[in-house]
């Protein structure tokens, strides 16, 4: 009951469109970027009172922002925890890759690089990653 | 309504016209040189006739003019600024929509057994458990209706981006879905074979199958045969000469459909993303460039077509993909460094022109100081690291030596143990700087082969490449264009760029330095395309231009 009332409390004032909120250095925090050719976009998830912030821009004038519960962020991290520390060099595919910076998610931080054309395990976790928070973003 | 049918007649009457009806690749490079003949001498415009006829401003700025909103014609087709793409997937999806109910339904009210484990999760995802609709059967038409016309909600969601994306300060908005149920439902097997049918359907009917044979069979070979062409021209050593137009013959077109990468957004096979969005791209790998269909959707102007074709396909040979390919057939530079690389570039002297502030002042990206500050301390942490380990080595095998005084023994493993320890501290120290698994070996830049990262020389030098071969294209295929449209078409090249190119992506904390690759956009045409002689000429622009031309001379050769 109390995670409940912390929760539509937090939706209140996150609804309020200030969009100042307080960050805590140890929460966990997710940052993917898809370049592709010409064209970037960034999904960023902000760990906010147990929920998250999950915020999508592209380089085509596109911005959103859209809250997840506690329980859509758990899933979200799930997912992101069958990441390792493969990656590929920026310069094999420097129009098509994938990027993720991460903290806090499963006791470590870590940062890869995979190429859309390249072999690493790792593209598949991305791709998975990358299609829930488009799901997140288009669905809101 | 009657703005589309204009165009769509435009455009009809565009397909029709003689210079379409060449065969394939059959721009003959002599007839060319004969046609060029009143552009040879626009290296230095004689001005006698300056007074009487003063030059178009846009012979200055054709930057301001290529985003001007509206509809413009350059007699070659019809370049548009504005929201025409987002109007014509909102009319799209909106006639999809019954379409998408008609397709779940079909499926969700078959009697066939294996649909209903379907129904369930789509019941359960829609919040319609307890619906008095889906009491008794979900069979129920009444209960069908609403499972699909739910699915339809969410395909059509998955299937066509959100006009309202496109606004930027958007507030925040909350997720209604458990996010779980939906990866249940989207990846359930049923539910993907539906919605991938319905969005074959949608991709069908949004591809310009039409422009995609035009290109393959006409615009691209020709201006192949242009680039090739130009590499004759200016690469002096035959043996590079060689390679490189072995490289751009070899390159092949994938088409307008760009899903395969991945998609812009994300990663949705299913969504149609990487069909509206403009977009091209050369892969090194593939040997291969794509023109995606976004850009067909909002410029049919062959300006742009073969400008932005030109581009990609100079890629290939760029200073970054010269240097890729088989070991024995590439372009390989003999120095290290970066300055001196740069003389070694087959178009002599065009890199250093191209960097210079009176041209399009290609530059790198700024070394981040903290990067440069954690890179060094990496670098000795490892070399730390490394003579330690030889100091172990060492130990060791005096160690295992019985001759070994048993004195000197003891400080050796002594001396083995403190130094054992030395090598964990330096590398738990290495492993916090690193930044956890992986930061080593991809965003610390330890091995950047040479112009491929950070550097906007690709991006000059391939827009350089186009503006060398588009003048010689258009006057060959479109002899009779007037200097209005020459001005018109070169702003189309350019038209729809402003709302994409120009917009950066806010920082996010923690990433790297914002950097584009690509150079201003005033510079790529202010400084850049309207320094072209040849351009300006057809432009009607007597005056030389205020900024520096890159030349391409013959013999490889530049001023």
């Amino acid at each position: 009951m109390k995670i409940a009332t912390n929760w539509m409390v937090f939706l209140v004032f996150c609804s309020m469109g200030t969009g100042v909120y307080a960050k805590d250095k140890n929460l966990r925090e997710l940052q993917l970027s898809v370049t592709y050719g010409d064209k970037q976009s960034k999904f960023s998830v902000q760990e906010i009172n147990g929920g998250a912030l999950v915020e999508f821009h592209s380089n085509y004038n596109e911005h959103r922002k859209v809250l997840i519960k506690p329980e859509d962020l758990k899933y979200i991290l799930e997912k992101a925890a069958a990441l390792d520390g493969g990656s590929d060099k920026k310069s094999d595919c420097p129009r098509e890759f994938l990027s993720i910076s991460s903290t806090g998610i499963g006791g470590k931080n870590l940062k890869s690089l995979v190429c859309f054309t390249g072999r690493q395990p790792n593209l598949k976790t991305l791709t998975v990653l990358s299609d829930l928070l488009t799901t997140v973003i288009r669905l809101r | 309504m009657n703005a589309r049918r204009s165009i769509a007649l435009l455009y009809l009457g565009f397909l029709a016209s003689p210079a379409w009806a060449e065969t394939p690749g059959s721009l003959d490079l002599k007839i060319l040189e004969n046609q060029l003949g009143n552009l040879k001498g626009a290296t230095e415009p004689a001005c006698s006739s300056c007074a009487e006829k003063p030059d178009s401003n846009l012979c200055q700025d054709l930057r301001k003019f290529s985003c001007a909103p509206g509809d413009f014609d350059d007699g070659t087709g019809i370049g548009v600024t504005g929201n025409i793409i987002q109007q014509k997937v909102a009319d799209l999806r909106s006639k999809s929509r019954n379409t998408f109910i008609e397709g779940f339904s079909k499926r969700l009210g078959s009697a066939d057994e294996s649909y209903e484990y379907l129904r369930k999760l789509a019941q359960s995802t829609l919040g319609l458990v307890d619906a008095p609709q889906c009491k008794n059967q979900l069979r129920d038409p009444a209960c069908v209706k609403l499972l699909s016309s739910g699915l339809a909600d969410i395909s059509l969601k998955r299937v066509f981006p959100s006009a309202e994306l496109q606004m930027t300060g958007a507030s925040s908005f909350i997720f209604g879905y458990s996010l779980r149920d939906i990866d249940l439902l989207t990846q359930n097997s049923l539910y993907e074979n539906i919605e991938a049918d319905l969005s074959k359907g949608v991709q069908r009917a949004i591809t310009d199958q039409t422009m995609q044979k035009k290109i393959a069979k006409k615009i691209f070979p020709d201006i192949r045969m242009l680039i090739a062409a130009k590499i004759k021209e200016n690469v002096a050593d035959p043996n590079t000469q060689r390679q490189l137009i072995d490289k751009v013959n070899g390159i092949q077109f994938g088409g307008v459909d760009c899903t395969l990468m991945g998609g812009y957004m994300g990663a949705l096979s299913v969504s149609i993303n990487s069909l509206i969005i403009p977009n091209a791209y050369y892969q090194h790998n593939k040997n291969e460039f794509r023109y995606c269909n976004g850009f067909l959707l909002g410029n049919q102007s062959e300006f742009q077509i073969a400008m932005v074709i030109a581009h990609e396909l100079a890629h290939s040979i760029d200073p970054c993909n010269i240097a890729k390919g088989p070991s024995a057939f590439r372009f390989n530079y003999s120095s290290k460094e970066e300055v001196n690389a740069e003389k070694e570039y087959p178009f002599q002297g065009l890199l250093e022109c191209l960097r210079k502030e009176d041209s399009v002042r290609a530059s790198k990206m700024p070394v981040n100081p903290q990067i440069a500050v954690e890179q060094k301390k990496i670098a000795d942490l490892k070399a730390a690291i490394e003579e330690i380990k030889r100091a172990i080595a060492k130990i060791e095998k005096k160690l295992k030596k019985s001759s070994l005084d048993p004195k000197e023994r003891v400080v050796l493993r002594e001396k083995n143990l403190t130094l054992k320890e030395e090598l964990m501290e330096k590398k738990s120290e290495l492993d916090k700087l690193s930044g956890g698994v992986g930061f080593g070996t991809s965003l610390v830049k330890t091995e950047n082969p040479l112009f491929c990262d950070g550097d906007q020389i690709g991006e000059a030098f391939s827009d350089w490449l186009a503006y060398e071969v588009i003048p010689d294209y258009m006057a060959s295929k479109h002899p009779s264009l007037t200097e209005e449209q020459f001005q018109t078409g070169y702003a189309n090249a350019f038209r729809g760029f402003c709302n994409t190119m120009e917009q950066g992506i806010p920082q996010v904390r923690g990433q790297e330095v914002a950097f584009d690759v690509h150079p201003a956009m005033e510079d790529r045409i202010n400084s850049m395309l309207l320094a072209s002689p040849k351009i300006r000429a057809q432009m009607g622009c007597k005056a030389p231009s205020k900024r520096r031309y890159c030349p391409a001379l013959p013999g490889g050769k530049t001023k």
